[in-house]
């Protein structure tokens, strides 16, 4: 690891100066950003690492105007036991209970955990050996290269920081955005409040929306009402430390209205629109819930190497609702 | 072949070899973090190294301008490759072949060491200057596709003028005959076809192949294929050396190195220092796995130390710096002539191997040949014809973890048949196994019926046609078997010295322990034959000591322990010799406090063959109420030591063509074929090791083993960018090494039937009950469709043709 200056702000305020500072990043529980900074990954060197954990308050959990309000800084640790959460989002808590290992969940926050940076292998060998779109350079090495962990809904593409156009082909890992997405929650900054569905975006270095110095602060998930159901389903090759190949999280509302997102197919968490269009306002059958699955991945845009994630992403969602069936 | 050539090889009763769970010498040190490994040894006003490593999977450095990097505060040098400091540098006698020079100017995969080492006062400074360095590289052709690598019409990677280490790789040699008048492995055979482009031949034919297929009823052809895999050693290489002064040679004359393993000859040899002149008091390298290449991290600190007027510098090896393979990629095309009966009657092996970068160990590559399974068959029509390719994958060290793999393709044969003749693979693999004493002998061979005897009982077996059979919850049921010999070295020589010394017996060896607990294990043959305790032997560690636990790897100990058998024998005879002199020495001889007269001996008027050492007493054989304690047998110190050969083991003796100890592996598994999930139901080790010596090492080798083995076929697999060639995980979070929570319960029945000739009839295990198709097997007899390892969750839907891309399928 190579030299940088560390701040501990006192507060928000504090962090936020600091990190509209250029070459300063954010450190939450750091289970992301200290990989990065060993594995020298990026084009620049940090200057100044901004230690949010100095600024206290930050790691709340509580139940305020009817909703369930997480701090950004609450590990996964204590997400996964904490009884507020079991109470209201148990599928969050089950989330956050199977992240990474144990040793890394008694670390990482959940901000952490939203905000952290592609684990594409091209993106994060070390020593920026291959300087790709999302560094700010020319090229997606992946989408020409081994993508059989990418996505399979096609690249984003997005504009670098000279006004270009470029494309990436990385999937989004954060690991707790579909429960969060399937809960309707919000993500609240320093500057605004806005869905978790738009809180990610494709950017040089960036899989959120956060503006130089603006910090996630907060996680509202709205209180469920009586009878909703939810499940949360991850897939991966190991049973522990792997971030999964696919993951998805369902909500069913006693009115059968259904939330259904998808991580770790495609550039951004996203909703399975089309399965909760299928699904709205019908009781669940084994047929309807084969049917879901394939609606799920019907745009879909595998490559030869990840085609096999359609496969799971049907099977899983279709398995996960049929366990939800009366 | 039992031990009857040593002493007490037949013993019947035993009182400390075999027990369980006696403790590790060194286990505390272990478990309570006391040890110290490579990366943990640091010294005050230490300087530290590190070296250039290619980003590019073929290159050449064309020049270095280390001007900015040497003007950073704290950057004390950039040595780079043709500085004359190397040539100072002698020979490492322990895998290696004569080096053009120490670091090379050209890297022949990603990540190789190559151009210069930097040398700083701290380890960041050393990566900053690495940074700042402006390194012109001339990158070059390379091949990590072995099957594209074939191409006659590829720029060769090597040369075109050879290396003084490459030509001697090339070089066609006859091979070696053994006293039974087989021929051995040798890379090229004087009458393969020349060298052509990127590809070398190896050719061996055994028999007559044509009679072979005469014989035959079908044909049998598949392929097996083998994947490269890494080695996952725990402990990345790393050493800290300096120089201290000799008090009889002068200042700076002796080397002190911490962390380079595999004993004090490495370094002695390359820097020209007799055995005193270098001290290495640490005991643990960590855990490996016939690795015995020291890496330059491990061996080119006291170098630099020199250099710096002995000051310590210290070099650590990172985990992605340690990615060096633990097996080659290897391309098995299989035909086999087959009897009606299921009887193979011809082998051809069509084999398309990694050479590997240059001085890459060949035990991945073609010299696993003699070690396998094919002549364990009747079959004596046998070729193998191997296509080896020069390739930038990566550098293997001395040995492999999965040789040798034709044990894999004879799995496979198995299987084979007995789906298309729908018999028990267990018959079709007893139908074709000859006998204990030669591939004529018809007999069955009592190791391999009893551990099928066993392993079916254990398993339940219940064998059925690929593909036919389903689980209640829903997923496809498979099983699988094979068998493989219990081998053991016997080519190593090996020495042993006990000394009794103040009423104790010691056993003085150096260190470092490679992590196979052989000194727990000579320590309990020593108790044993001495009539003692384990915990009643000192085990002194000392780096300048002639014995080592090296032991020639875990097949080896058995041998080695033979050795020690022997010497605790000489000693014990030495000491009732002493005793018994001490105990009919004249009774003025014998004087306590101011001379007062000592009573006389209780063994006084005996001779040493009236004598034994029973339970820590030395006591009269007529009379066993006359004794003396152990410790205070006799005044004198009393040494005994014992080297040489064991016993010519019949793995040596005969390459499978002779049989003694056997064992045989057995898998069930389940697969979800809507997720192409595999799930191990069982995995069953039914090996008969002659005799147990130390359980708990034994149970451990066997639950190692199988960790790689269902690592290699279900979870890991090496990734290159096909565009550069370089790694793309170089992690153990990328490379998926199996974690505590995916490695199936190994259920174990050991026999021992005493047949094998090490020690009390013992024999080795490990390397042979690695494989790379046991679990594979399985798979296929549950889906009725071959994957390829690693079969991970996305083969082994691709195999069963749900891969369709579009999300309506």
């Amino acid at each position: 690891m190579r030299p940088f200056n560390h701040l501990n702000p006192a507060t928000l305020e504090e962090a936020a100066e600091a990190l509209r500072q250029p070459g300063s990043v954010a450190m939450a529980g750091g289970g992301d950003l200290l990989g990065a900074l060993k594995d020298d990954i990026a084009r620049e060197y940090p200057k100044l690492v901004v230690n949010l954990k100095s600024i206290p308050g930050l790691d709340r959990t509580e139940v305020r105007d009817g909703a369930l309000c997480i701090g950004a800084l609450c590990l996964l640790g204590d997400l996964s036991r904490n009884e507020l959460v079991l109470q209201y989002a148990p599928m969050l808590a089950e989330a956050a209970g199977k992240c990474a290992s144990p040793a890394l969940r008694e670390n990482s926050s959940i901000g952490g955990n939203l905000c952290q940076l592609p684990r594409c292998w091209y993106f994060r060998k070390l020593n920026n050996r291959f300087d790709c779109a999302r560094k700010g350079g020319e090229r997606c090495f992946a989408l020409s290269g081994d993508n059989r962990y990418h996505s399979v809904f096609g690249p984003a593409v997005f504009e670098n920081c000279d006004g270009k156009k470029r494309a990436c082909i990385a999937v989004n890992q954060a690991e707790l955005a579909p429960p969060l997405m399937a809960l309707g929650a919000e993500i609240v900054t320093t500057l605004r409040t806005l869905p978790v569905g738009e809180f990610f975006g494709v950017r040089v270095m960036s899989t959120t929306v956060l503006e130089p110095g603006e910090l996630l602060t907060e996680i509202r998930i709205p209180l469920p009402e009586a009878g909703t159901k939810m499940r949360y389903k991850r897939f991966s090759f190991r049973k522990s430390i792997d971030f999964p190949v696919v993951n998805l999280a369902i909500v069913k509302t006693p009115e059968n209205e259904y939330r259904v997102a998808l991580g770790g197919v495609a550039p951004m968490p996203i909703r399975a629109e089309a399965a909760e269009e299928l699904l709205r306002g019908k009781e669940l059958t084994p047929e309807l819930a084969e049917a879901a699955g394939r609606a799920a991945v019907r745009d879909a845009k595998p490559t030869e190497a990840n085609a096999y994630k359609l496969q799971l992403v049907k099977t899983l969602l279709k398995r996960e609702l049929i366990s939800m069936m009366d | 072949m039992p031990d009857t050539t040593g002493v007490n090889g037949l013993r019947e009763e035993f009182r400390v070899v075999g027990k369980p769970n006696l403790p590790g010498l060194t286990s505390y040190a272990m478990a309570t973090g006391v040890a110290k490994y490579g990366t943990d040894y640091t010294q005050p006003d230490m300087l530290f190294a590190k070296i250039l490593r290619c980003p590019h999977a073929h290159a050449r450095v064309k020049s270095i301008d280390a001007e900015a990097a040497l003007l950073i505060p704290g950057v004390l040098d950039v040595i780079q490759w043709d500085d004359p400091v190397f040539q100072e540098l002698g020979m490492n006698p322990i895998g290696g072949f004569p080096k053009p020079s120490y670091l090379n100017q050209e890297a022949h995969y990603e990540g190789q060491e190559v151009g210069c080492i930097v040398v700083a006062e701290s380890e960041a400074l050393c990566e900053e200057a690495l940074k700042a360095l402006k390194v012109e590289w001339e990158v070059l052709p390379f091949i990590t596709d072995i099957k594209k690598g074939t191409d006659p019409n590829l720029e060769r990677i090597r040369g075109p003028e050879l290396t003084q280490g490459e030509a001697a790789e090339y070089r066609p040699e006859a091979g070696m005959a053994t006293s039974e008048g087989y021929v051995l492995m040798t890379k090229h055979y004087p009458t393969d076809p020349p060298r052509e482009a990127n590809v070398s031949w190896n050719i061996k034919v055994d028999g007559n192949p044509e009679e072979g297929w005469k014989k035959a009823d079908f044909v049998l052809e598949y392929d097996v294929n083998i994947p490269t895999n890494i080695s996952t050693i725990p402990n990345p290489p790393a050493s800290v050396a300096w120089w201290e002064d000799s008090m009889y040679k002068g200042p700076g004359q002796k080397i002190h190195i911490e962390g380079a393993p595999h004993r004090r000859e490495s370094i002695m040899s390359m820097y020209h220092k007799s055995s005193d002149e270098v001290v290495q008091e640490g005991l643990f390298q960590g855990g490996k796995y016939c690795d015995w290449g020291l890496r330059m991290a491990q061996e080119v600190t006291p170098l630099l130390s020199k250099r710096f007027g002995g000051r310590p510098v210290r070099c650590c090896n990172s985990r992605e710096e340690t990615f060096d393979l633990s097996r080659n990629e290897r391309h098995m095309h299989m035909r086999l002539g087959v009897t009606r009966d299921g009887l193979i009657t011809v082998v051809e092996d069509n084999t398309l191997v990694d050479n590997g970068a240059p001085g890459s160990s060949t035990m991945g590559s073609v010299s696993d040949r003699d070690w396998g399974g094919y002549y364990t068959l009747k079959c004596k029509d046998i070729t193998q014809k191997f296509q080896v390719v020069d390739s930038n994958i990566g550098f293997m060290h001395t040995c492999a973890q999965f040789v040798p793999y034709n044990w894999d393709s004879i799995t496979v044969a198995f299987d084979l048949i007995a789906e298309k003749l729908r018999l028990d693979p267990v018959e079709v693999a007893r139908r074709n196994l000859h006998g204990p004493s030669s591939q004529d002998d018809p007999d069955p061979v009592p190791s391999f019926e009893k551990s099928v005897e066993v392993g079916k009982e254990l398993m339940n077996w219940d064998w059925h046609p690929a593909g036919t059979k389903r689980l209640p919850d829903g997923r496809l049921h498979g099983t699988s078997f094979r068998y493989a010999i219990c081998p053991r070295h016997s080519f190593m020589d090996y020495f042993c010295k006990l000394e009794y010394r103040d009423g104790v017996v010691h056993f003085p060896t150096q260190g470092p322990i490679a992590g196979w607990f052989s000194t727990e294990c000579f320590t309990m043959i020593a108790a044993e034959e001495l009539g003692l305790n384990y915990e009643d032997i000192s085990v002194d560690y000392d780096y300048r000591e002639k014995h080592s636990d090296q032991a020639g790897g875990s097949d080896g100990v058995t041998g080695h322990g033979w050795i020690v058998k022997e010497c605790a024998n000489k000693l014990k005879r030495k000491i009732l010799e002493s005793a018994a002199r001490e105990a009919n020495r004249p009774e003025d001889a014998y004087r306590g406090v101011f001379s007062f007269p000592m009573p006389p001996s209780p063994l006084k008027g005996c001779t040493a063959d009236e004598l034994d050492i029973v339970e820590g007493k030395v006591v009269v054989k007529a009379d066993p109420n006359r004794f003396v304690p152990f410790s205070r047998a006799t005044r004198e110190n009393v040494t005994a030591e014992f080297g040489g050969y064991s016993p010519k083991s019949a793995w040596v003796t005969g390459f499978g063509r002779i049989l003694d100890t056997m064992n045989t592996s057995w898998c069930e598994v389940a697969v979800d074929d809507e997720t192409g999930e595999v799930e191990i139901l069982k995995y069953i080790v039914v090996p008969d090791v002659g005799k147990v010596i130390r359980r708990t090492s034994l149970e451990s080798q066997i639950d190692q083993v199988v960790y790689f083995s269902q690592g290699c076929q279900l979870l890991e697999e090496f990734v290159q960018d096909p565009e550069t060639g370089v790694k793309l995980n170089g992690n153990f979070l990328d490379y998926r090494v199996p974690t505590t929570m995916d490695v199936p319960e190994v259920s174990k029945e050991i026999l021992e039937l005493r047949s094998g000739n090490g020690a009390y009839g013992a024999s080795g295990i490990s390397h042979n009950l690695a494989n790379s198709h046991l679990i594979i097997t399985a798979i296929h007899n549950a889906t009725g469709v071959w994957v390829d390892p690693p079969a991970t969750p996305d083969r082994v839907l691709k195999a069963l043709g749900k891969c369709e891309i579009g999300g309506e399928a």
